[in-house]
């Protein structure tokens, strides 16, 4: 009776807990945020941002669904195969950016998916956007790094874009693998995040960025 | 425990399809229960399928891209639901049709855009110029000698320029006479460029032929330091970035005496052109949706030249020429409530020429204001209207003054016209979106007013072709030197109509484009400088047929435009004897331009080639009017930019690399010499080709950050 007893006393407390809107956002967010890392279709990745925008409705103070929301509009336009199509899904991407970063403000995590947004572009047209939009993406990853030196998916995009860069220039690619280095060292030794949501991912990238790029 | 119970066997269902009005699945729609985390995403066959444990009214949504959002109460009480929804597509949110008639546009959100801004910079041939490479296009007219865009059988001031929807007034920089003055502002500033060859928005007036609307870049995101240094001058330019602001200036000077002292030149320079500018820009992001941007131009030039009256080769005319030019933009743009959006503008344009002719003073001196206010608003999701009101008041004198002679004179006029417009885009399908506009204006001095329609249609005929067809009645007040001598002048008159077929396809356009113009009330005169004997009897027509295929794909690392035009374009206006093609018309224009980037040398290379055929003048030693033709002119420029290193770009160009003898007509002596015979000179460039040469550094945090957009 007593194993029955403990059990009913915890089916009732998970019922309270469940019943408070923050575990009930938090654990429909964590089952978003797995299948949005395991998407692989474009109806999969579409029906996991439809989720992180129907959270985002309801909760409208909270930035994180509206910045995994993004995440898969980035994901998406790499699916896209048109030009215009991939750049509405940016265009996507950044209006649900625009408004956690209202929610969220100097949010290094949003600004190194804002960053994110704008290499994507270049990689619709490199040779008229290049110039513009690998600055612009530079130039936000940087900020991001600064206002959290450790934050490791910044610095892994930002040596994304270094290593870019070199090899365009035919120079030598240290300078970006050492900030690949970084980040990989910062996934290595995270601890848990500060907030059960934050964002995590990026090390698989990294290493395989190292593979290709670093060694 | 009831409770418990309740929830877990108080689920309900809710099932059924999404489809848009033709019955066609809609695949990844968003279908929830209004302010509850419950929903789902539609399948490949519109399905859908979800369980909730609300109960009650509640509120049923479905969200999708581009239609228009569904909602409808529900009543849950632990059945499954089932509804069939059909989605309304939002055609002003879809766009997939646009105006493409008259219209080339660059940067933007328009889908059909056809040129980019970056195109501008690194056409061959316009040294970094916007005319010039706006030249390249369709319905342009080479003519060399002024460096203007004359469109569509129109002369270079029935285009007019707006930055921001604010007029430019004198766009072009001085230049010596018959030589080609340049755009004024430098295309890096512009995030789009809509270069519109007929048939326009109701929103702009005071062109007969074409309008040049350029949009400036928002906040500018990287402190930057920017260094050039060019075989004709130099600049550098700061720009300071903040959170939701940033401050741009730049200051250049450019002299081209060292120059024209290297390269021959046909003109005898005292002074070859030299010119300081400064310009300052401000832009402030005032809230989630308000826009404020400040712009301020300031420009002094001056050049000096001997020349001599084509009667007689003995007299020496020192001319001198000194203009001082300042343009000032201001535009705020916020949603003011209800779902309008309000823009409000206000440019003043001031510009004075002192032209020295020996002891002879000409001053000029040009001022004007244009302000604006602009609402607009979406009405549902088919219907979206804009209306505004435009002010345009200027001045302009013109003094002559002479120290030995008792001849002072002097003219002028202020002018002030008031328009207001109405516009509504109609979407009367996906596929088929009209544009009903018109626009009324009075014009103080001749007390006219005008009720001017415009009207567009464009209709989507596949899924990357459309056509699209515009009617449009524009007007223009008479050029300031025929109002300073005779303010009454009516205003000129063009109807516009135009045909078009585009095809725009991954990076591949054709475009293909029929025209007709009838022009009404051109001015005319018997004599240039007697006020008496103006009027507005002149009237022309133009029609013709412009070819545009663009190709960014086909071939690795290359992008390449072709544009022909033929135009059947007479007139009579001015001085004219009778209706002819006058002197600034080609039948036909060809350009083509490439542009090919070559990864191993980290270099892009440019060439543009030009052909138009001969242009009519007038020779008074032959019998008749405007009998004579000149020879059919060529033009083959290179370009090649160098990324020497990360941020620094070398650039070299040269025009007319064949060194082609370019004819572009011959000036008369007003008067004939003791045989009977008028002297005559030759109009062609001041030197065969024109080098340039400039090292384009770039300093900031981000070192990856250079010029490539700029030049």
């Amino acid at each position: 009776m007593k194993i029955l007893d403990f059990l009913l006393c915890a089916v009732f407390f998970s019922l309270i807990v469940a019943a408070t809107p923050s575990d009930a956002y938090e654990k429909a967010m964590k089952s978003a945020i797995e299948k949005v890392f395991q998407a692989e279709t474009m109806e999969q990745y579409q029906a996991a941002s439809n989720t992180f925008d129907r959270i985002a409705e309801k909760e409208s103070k909270a930035w994180h669904p509206r910045y995994y929301s993004a995440y898969a509009h980035i994901i998406m336009s790499t699916l896209e195969k048109e030009p215009t199509a991939k750049d509405e899904q940016l265009d996507q991407a950044m209006e649900r950016l625009l408004a956690a970063d209202e929610l969220s403000p100097g949010n290094s995590e949003l600004l190194t998916l804002e960053g994110f947004v704008h290499m994507m572009r270049v990689v619709v047209d490199p040779a008229s956007r290049g110039a513009q939009y690998s600055g612009q993406s530079i130039a936000a990853f940087q900020k991001a790094v600064a206002m959290d030196p450790n934050n490791p998916r910044a610095l892994m995009l930002l040596s994304n874009m270094q290593i870019g860069t070199a090899r365009f220039f035919g120079s030598d690619s240290s300078e970006g693998c050492a900030t690949l280095e970084k980040a990989i060292k910062v996934f290595e030794n995270a601890g848990s995040p500060k907030h059960p949501l934050d964002p995590t991912w990026g090390k698989e990238m990294a290493l395989g960025n190292k593979k290709a790029s670093c060694q | 425990m009831t409770s418990f119970f309740g929830a877990s066997f108080g689920q309900s269902w809710i099932k059924g399809t999404i489809k848009d009005v033709k019955g066609e699945a809609i695949i990844g729609a968003n279908i929830y229960l209004e302010d509850t985390y419950d929903g789902t995403s539609s399948d490949v066959e519109g399905n859908f399928l979800f369980s909730t444990e609300e109960t009650g009214e509640q509120i049923l949504k479905a969200t999708y891209l581009g239609f228009a959002d569904f909602s409808r109460a529900v009543s849950i009480n632990g059945d499954t639901l089932t509804f069939q929804i059909k989605m309304k597509v939002n055609a002003m949110e879809l766009q997939d049709v646009v105006i493409t008639a008259g219209a080339f546009d660059a940067g933007g959100a328009n889908k059909q855009e056809v040129m980019k801004p970056l195109d501008i910079l690194t056409t061959a041939g316009a040294t970094g110029d916007i005319a010039g490479a706006l030249n390249t296009l369709p319905g342009t007219q080479a003519v060399g000698e002024s460096g203007r865009l004359f469109v569509r059988g129109g002369e270079g001031y029935e285009t007019k320029t707006f930055v921001d929807g604010m007029q430019v007034m004198n766009f072009y920089s001085v230049s010596a006479p018959n030589t080609p003055g340049r755009s004024r502002f430098m295309p890096y500033m512009f995030s789009g460029v809509s270069f519109s060859t007929g048939g326009y928005s109701a929103e702009y007036g005071q062109a007969l032929s074409s309008a040049l609307v350029m949009n400036s870049k928002f906040l500018a995101t990287q402190n930057r330091m920017d260094v050039s240094l060019m075989s004709v001058g130099g600049d550098i330019g700061i720009t300071r970035s903040w959170e939701n602001s940033s401050l741009a200036a730049k200051a250049q000077y450019t002299n081209l005496d060292p120059y024209m002292n290297v390269i021959s030149q046909e003109i005898d320079w005292i002074d070859a052109p030299t010119s300081g500018e400064a310009s300052v820009s401000y832009r402030s992001k005032l809230s989630n949706t308000g826009v404020l941007k400040l712009f301020g131009n300031f420009n002094r030039s001056g050049l000096a030249l001997n020349r001599f009256e084509l009667h007689d080769p003995a007299t020496n005319i020192k001319t001198k020429l000194d203009n001082q030019y300042i343009y000032l933009n201001g535009v705020l743009q916020d949603e003011i409530g209800g779902g309008w959006n309000l823009k409000a503008g206000l440019s003043y344009t001031d510009t004075q020429d002192d032209i020295g002719l020996n002891a002879a003073k000409i001053k000029e001196d040009e001022w004007g204001i244009h302000s604006k206010v602009v609402l607009g608003k979406t009405l549902s999701n088919n219907v979206s209207i804009r209306t505004g009101l435009d002010y345009f008041n200027r001045r302009f004198t013109q003094g002559y003054h002479h120290p030995d002679v008792e001849a002072d004179w002097s003219i002028g006029f202020r002018e002030e016209i008031g328009a207001l417009f109405a516009e509504s885009d109609i979407y009367l399908s996906t596929a088929l979106l009209a544009r009903v506009g018109v626009r009324a204006e009075y014009t103080s001095l001749n007390k006219q007013l005008d009720v001017a329609p415009r009207l567009s249609l464009a209709w989507k005929t596949a899924q990357h072709s459309q056509i699209s067809m515009a009617y449009g009645r524009f007007q223009q007040a008479a050029q300031r030197q025929w109002l300073a001598l005779s303010p009454g002048l009516e205003n000129e008159r063009a109807d516009h109509y135009i045909l078009n077929y585009q095809i725009n396809k991954s990076r591949k356009t054709f475009r293909i484009e029929l025209f007709h113009k009838e022009y009404q009330d051109l001015v005319k005169f018997s004599d240039p400088r007697s006020p008496l004997g103006f009027n507005n009897n002149g009237q022309g027509y133009a029609r013709g047929l412009d070819l545009f295929w663009r190709d960014g794909k086909s071939l690795r690392n290359t992008d390449y435009w072709v544009s022909y035009s033929y135009t059947d374009t007479q007139r009579d206006y001015r001085d004219y004897l009778r209706t002819v093609r006058p002197s600034f018309s080609s039948a036909h224009n060809f350009s083509l331009v490439v542009k090919h980037f070559v990864n191993s040398i980290k270099s892009q290379l440019g060439a543009t080639y030009r052909m138009a055929s001969g242009r009519p003048y007038h020779d008074p030693n032959k019998m008749g009017f405007m009998t004579e033709k000149t020879p059919t002119y060529h033009d083959l420029s290179a370009n090649i930019s160098y990324l020497f290193k990360q941020n620094i770009i070398i650039h070299m160009s040269a025009t007319n690399l064949l060194g082609l003898d370019q004819l572009f007509g011959y000036e008369f002596a007003s008067q004939a010499d003791d045989a009977g015979h008028f002297a005559s000179r030759a109009i062609r460039p001041p030197a065969k080709r024109f080098l340039f040469l400039g090292v384009f550094i770039t300093l900031s945090k981000e070192k990856v950050l250079n010029q490539l957009p700029t030049l």
